[in-house]
């Protein structure tokens, strides 16, 4: 019997990126409770949102949805959910950095081009609804959706370097962190996208770019998130007690 | 031994009934946006409604700690003196380190015969934008000309902004050292406080879960 070892290595990747973002979507919940200044719990609710969009996109994956038609538009709905998910909280990231840079400095012009790349994402998804039910593409389809895809990348990579040059700048250390992880992890969409153009669907090449980049990508994604606190343990020997006392030692109980 | 409000009840009674003992220095110590601030809020607020003098020495603008007061649930109706970087008639210049502890002793002196609160968020900047031999000597030094009077002085000090020595060896000079921080359990993550050290109080063991609400500030033991 011989062992599919491009589905196996699928299968077990796609496990451990779903597990990384359930354990992610749980914390970065908990951590938004936690904290108290808004700036952090806002990082916090984004990056649970931004998982739970990519949850939602790896899920819709192994839903059968016809290749043609107008339900093979709802198969493209969760992946343009993503990219604006993504464009939304890179803004908002970009946005914190400058506003905690000392010299307020507009990183790569992003505050003039925020407006004219949302616009440009904008048409690439209306783009892609509207080619999505087509089953062969002429010549001028396939130029929009090739066009729309260099586009998108554009979008992405400018947007990566806005956050990892304005991470940079940050006088927050905590932010600049959580903000620099993101821009990293914004870089392996824009890898992803790029190496996998030119692979075939369903070959190891294509898992293998596909499914690392996606793993690297999440897991700086939960990172990011988890950075924004450092996470103490705590000791058993002072840990809390049983009791409901919180193990204290008052004159009243020593 | 006279022990000064904490402006959090719960709180108060887990220090043994009043709060933190008079003539102290109290440092907070903990992550970025976890609530330290607010502790120091409750703090003054509770100094003000005594009729204690309070002075809030920030390196903020007084517009934004008083918003983040509002935000914690504290009333701006009652405000303290400020030493703030704008909306202040004493003005706070963290390049001059001097400046900032003169005008600390002089308000206080001003004050003579009232019972004295100082709060403030000035020592984790200090402590980035000078050598620690010069800020140990400082601190040191302003500590005990403020505790001369009937006073506590209230310090937070940001965690992962300075190298651990770093913090270790200013938590020397401070009377009491309370640490809050997210701690995890298995998978969970917790909002824990955990009083290190408190002069004249046994050691307190343990952890205690707080919360930060609009409405107010709640310590309560944890039960791992």
């Amino acid at each position: 019997m011989s062992v599919d070892f491009v589905a196996v290595a699928n299968v077990a990747a796609t496990i451990v990126i779903i597990a990384i973002l359930l354990v992610g979507i749980y914390r970065a919940s908990q951590m938004r409770r936690a904290f108290v200044n808004s700036a952090y719990r806002s990082r916090a609710t984004w990056s649970a949102f931004l998982m739970l969009i990519i949850l939602i996109v790896m899920v819709a994956n192994y839903v059968p949805f016809p290749n043609s038609g107008i339900l093979s538009t709802a198969g493209a709905l969760p992946f343009i959910a993503l990219l604006m998910t993504i464009f939304a909280y890179a803004d908002r990231s970009a946005i914190v950095a400058m506003e905690t840079d000392f010299f307020h400095r507009n990183t790569l012009g992003w505050l003039r081009a925020r407006w004219p790349t949302a616009i440009v994402l904008v048409a690439f998804d209306a783009a892609d609804i509207a080619l999505s039910p087509v089953a062969e593409p002429n010549a001028l389809e396939l130029a929009s959706i090739n066009l729309a895809f260099i586009a998108v990348v554009g979008v992405l990579a400018y947007a990566t370097a806005t956050l990892v040059i304005g991470a940079r700048r940050s006088s927050d250390r905590t932010l600049r962190r959580s903000i620099l992880l993101l821009g990293l992890a914004v870089s392996t969409l824009v890898l992803s996208l790029v190496l996998t153009f030119p692979l075939v669907e369903g070959t190891l090449p294509f898992v293998i770019v596909n499914k690392g980049t996606d793993l690297v990508g999440v897991y700086l994604v939960y990172r990011s998130v988890m950075s924004l606190s450092p996470l103490g343990r705590i000791d058993k020997d002072v840990g809390g007690t049983k009791s409901g006392q919180g193990g204290v030692i008052t004159p009243g109980n020593e | 031994m006279r022990l000064v409000s904490t402006g959090v009840p719960s709180l108060d009674s887990l220090l043994g009934s009043d709060g933190y003992p008079d003539k102290s220095a109290i440092l907070v110590v903990g992550p970025p946006g976890i609530g330290k601030e607010a502790l120091g809020y409750w703090f003054v607020r509770s100094g003000l409604i005594q009729g204690d003098y309070c002075l809030y020495a920030t390196h903020r603008p007084v517009s934004d700690v008083l918003r983040d007061m509002k935000g914690v649930g504290v009333g701006t109706d009652r405000v303290p003196e400020w030493i703030a970087s704008s909306g202040s008639a004493v003005k706070c210049d963290l390049r001059d380190s001097t400046a900032i502890s003169f005008n600390i002793k002089e308000a206080i002196h001003r004050n003579k015969g009232r019972r004295v609160r100082v709060a403030t968020d000035v020592l984790s900047p200090l402590l980035v934008l000078n050598p620690l031999e010069s800020m140990y000597a400082y601190w040191s030094q302003l500590l005990a000309d403020i505790k001369q009077q009937d006073s506590v002085i209230f310090a937070l000090a940001e965690d992962g902004m300075h190298p651990q020595n770093v913090l270790t060896t200013m938590e020397q000079i401070f009377d009491g050292v309370i640490e809050m921080r997210l701690y995890e359990e298995g998978l969970a993550i917790t909002p824990l406080f955990r009083v290190r050290k408190m002069l004249g109080l046994p050691p307190l063991h343990g952890y205690f879960r707080f919360s930060v609400t609009n409405t107010g500030m709640e310590v309560v033991p944890h039960v791992s």
